[in-house]
């Protein structure tokens, strides 16, 4: 059925590139229209693409002068290079340049490109390529070997073939919709903000890097496409529905249009949510809740406060990390830190320490990569192994604790000993800051997230060393049902609604009262409008999330009795089956706030 | 920094004599000091200092080990003793667990860094289970010193 679908597809791009619908899963609300901007990705295919017959010629001279460009630049390159280092670098070249001038691998090409109607870049990428694999077959490692210099010379002829088209996240000039296989950190870190107006990737579910990142800068995205980078070309406009999780490809003047107007009614209805900005969070009966915002860079940070958060609840504090050549100094910290708690005075600002590692592995080049990484040294375990780096956070940290209500959190707490060496350490620090005669806040509060089953098993211990408890639903879940949320052949068992994590976020929600520490919801779950009731009926007060949810989220706060929400939670820790859970808040939650649902 | 690098294994107490922490820690800083490691006379400042700190926050990290320290001036170097209680000592540990090894740290002044690299260290070799127990089944300094040994030469143990 699919299959037909897409030839059909083809078939008609010989006119025009036909509209293309793609369905995928929305994870950050909103309507982008734009051109597309496809990243490169380390194994970046180039689509394969049908042209029309007489284009043939113009692809054939193309290919042919992506040779030529490609040997005028590599002999420039070869001349330039003196014979230093015994001249290898000069053979390198030369051996680049024979390769090229070889006649029947231009024919081979060009063959391809008259017989299979195929673009110039399509021809070269699968030639090459194809040579490439057999280098790599071979046993003896110098041939072997020989596949990393073909996967140069490809490359070296797309950017002629592909001009500018190619070009970084970085150095956007156009407002752009990015398309990719999977978001990585690195390339997020490196995202120009203000030009990124949708996301839609391959791969991911509702908690993947992508639509974090999405949420967090406010920007419609969609995930699990599947083979959307194969379906469109760098500069092809593409219409983005967070809404509804619908990606469309070229589509034609009909469908924008009415895109548009649907933009619209979804910006009014966000302005309506605006609207209550300044009004408090509390319910009909008068509990008051704590809204805070969870935030990745500095800049967001106007961001919460615009949507009517009352400080940041977590502080990710991965960027300073990313997208940069050496580790980063105390002063990137401080000037980090410092930043962000300017815009928020004496309310809250919560920073989570490193938590590098598993799917935020970005320095995989200085550490060998683990076989299992989600369950392998990262987060506070990689800290406590790399105490010098962890110092510098932590100097930082406490530096800007004077500028105002700063806390500090440890994630990934498994056992009470990593509490009590992360805690050692801290003091250690303090001790350096003493005798450095620096001032900071000695009595700066301390908490940890609870996201193992550990943690939350264990909470009435860990609750009698700490002043708070956030309880990372995301990674909690994914801990507890052994699912990788980011797999989408499993990421249908990730749900936050699984009996299983609901009776452990009970666990450490009871245990924190007794112990009369605060806790807070900082996962996923507290940006989901379903879930508000039941947190709320759960015993919990504090929330953070995603800045751009917050007006929503008070909205259904404003809109319920803490009673009302009690009893739901009682009935629902009554069930024993996810499904039978969802169903029953989603029931629950469109009743109040029907055009979120 | 490995463990030779700053225990001093003159200073190893297979079977502690004292009964408490003030006494223990007291116990390994007069090890330290007879050694010649503490220079002069710092010997009574240096045990007030750790037991004061100690009193602050506990350095028992369950598992059965405590880690006291403290900087001082009166050494240039990172420079530990090891004590081995049979009896087990109450250490106020965060899990309430008896300490059965006690790690005595005394860093330098002016350099942090220093101090750090060996907690590091420390941090690596008590997060396994293997090295906690052969730890606690030493009997004497010798045994100690070839664990400690062995741990320097085997990363993964």
């Amino acid at each position: 059925m699919k299959r037909e679908a897409r030839y059909e597809i083809r078939f008609t791009r010989y006119e025009k590139c036909a509209m293309e619908i793609k369905k995928g899963i929305a994870v950050s609300p909103g309507i982008s229209i734009a051109r597309s901007l496809v990243i490169d990705a380390e194994d970046y295919r180039i689509p394969r693409r049908v042209v029309m017959p007489a284009q043939r010629i113009v692809e054939v001279q193309r290919a042919k002068n992506a040779f030529k460009d490609a040997i005028d630049e590599l002999t420039q390159l070869e001349v330039a290079q003196d014979e230093s280092e015994g001249g290898k670098i000069k053979d390198i070249f030369a051996v680049h340049l024979r390769f090229l001038h070889d006649r029947s691998l231009r024919k081979k090409i060009t063959d391809l490109v008259q017989s299979d109607l195929v673009t110039a870049e399509y021809a070269v990428s699968v030639t090459l390529r194809e040579i490439a694999s057999h280098f790599t077959k071979e046993k003896d490692a110098y041939i072997s070997e020989r596949a990393t210099d073909i996967y140069d010379m490809e490359r070296r002829l797309l950017k002629h073939l592909l001009g500018r088209k190619r070009e970084d996240v970085e150095h956007l000039t156009e407002e752009v919709a990015v398309v990719v296989r999977e978001l990585s950190p690195t390339q997020t870190a490196g995202f120009n903000k203000k030009f990124v107006k949708g996301i839609a990737s391959d791969a991911g579910g509702r908690t993947s890097h992508a639509a974090i990142v999405a949420r967090s800068l406010g920007i419609p995205a969609v995930v699990a496409l599947e083979d959307l980078t194969e379906s469109v070309s760098g500069g092809d406009t593409v219409i983005i529905d967070g809404n509804r999780g619908i990606v469309i490809v070229n589509p034609d003047d009909e469908t924008i249009r009415q895109y548009e107007e649907y933009s619209q009614e979804f910006v009014e209805l966000e302005h309506k949510l605006d609207a209550i900005r300044e009004k408090p969070a509390v319910s009909r009966d008068g509990v008051k809740v704590t809204l805070l915002g969870n935030i990745e860079f500095p800049d967001e940070a106007e961001m919460v406060l615009q949507k009517g958060g009352e400080g940041i609840g977590l502080y990710r504090s991965e960027f300073l990390y990313l997208n940069r050549p050496s580790e980063p100094t105390e002063e990137d910290h401080y000037q980090a830190y410092a930043e962000t708690v300017g815009v928020f005075e004496h309310r809250p600002v919560i920073i989570r320490t490193a938590d590098l590692g598993a799917d935020k592995y970005t320095q995989s080049k200085r550490f060998a990569p683990e076989p299992n990484p989600f369950l392998g040294l990262r987060s506070i375990r990689f800290c406590l192994q790399n105490l010098m780096m962890f110092k510098t956070q932590l100097h930082a940290i406490l530096r800007a604790s004077v500028l105002g209500e700063v806390r500090i959190m440890f994630p990934l707490i498994t056992n009470i000993q990593e509490l009590m060496q992360a805690k050692m350490i801290l003091r250690d620090v303090m001790e350096d800051l003493d005798e450095e005669s620096i001032t900071y806040n000695k009595n700066i509060k301390v908490g940890i997230m609870i996201e193992t089953p550990s943690a939350a098993l264990m909470a009435s211990t860990l609750a009698r060393d700490v002043d708070f408890f956030s309880i990372g639903t995301n990674d909690l879940t994914q801990y507890t049902l052994a699912v990788d949320r980011g797999n989408e052949l499993v990421s249908t068992l990730y749900s936050a609604a699984d009996p299983a994590v609901l009776r452990l976020i009970r666990t450490v929600i009871q245990d924190a009262h007794k112990a009369q520490i605060d806790v807070h919801i900082c996962g996923e779950m507290a940006s989901e409008p379903e879930y508000i009731m039941l947190l709320l009926g759960m015993g919990i007060r504090t929330m953070s999330l995603t800045p751009p949810m917050i007006p929503e989220i008070k909205q259904i706060i404003r809109s319920v009795t803490v009673q009302d929400c009690n009893n739901l939670a009682r009935t629902i820790l009554g069930m024993n089956s996810e499904r039978q859970i969802s169903n029953y808040l989603r029931d629950a939650a469109r009743k109040i706030l029907p055009e979120a649902f | 920094m490995k463990f030779a690098d700053f225990v001093c294994f003159e200073a190893v107490i297979p079977e502690l004599k004292a009964v408490d922490s003030d006494g223990v820690v007291a116990e390994l800083v007069a090890s330290l000091d007879k050694a010649g490691r503490l220079g002069k006379d710092n010997c009574q400042e240096i045990g007030k200092a750790v037991i004061k700190r100690e009193k602050e926050a506990s350095t028992g990290m369950g598992k059965g080990v405590a880690v006291p320290h403290v900087k001082h001036e009166a050494v240039e170097d990172v420079v530990a003793a090891i004590g081995q209680s049979s009896a087990g000592i109450d250490f106020c540990a965060l899990d309430k667990q008896l300490v059965y090894s006690v790690i005595l740290i005394i860093s330098p002044v002016d350099n942090p860094d220093k101090h750090l690299q060996a907690m590091e260290n420390v941090f690596r070799h008590l997060r396994q289970e293997k090295f906690r127990k052969l730890l606690r089944q030493s009997r004497t300094a010798e045994q100690v010193e070839s664990l400690l040994r062995e741990a320097d030469e085997n990363p993964s143990f």
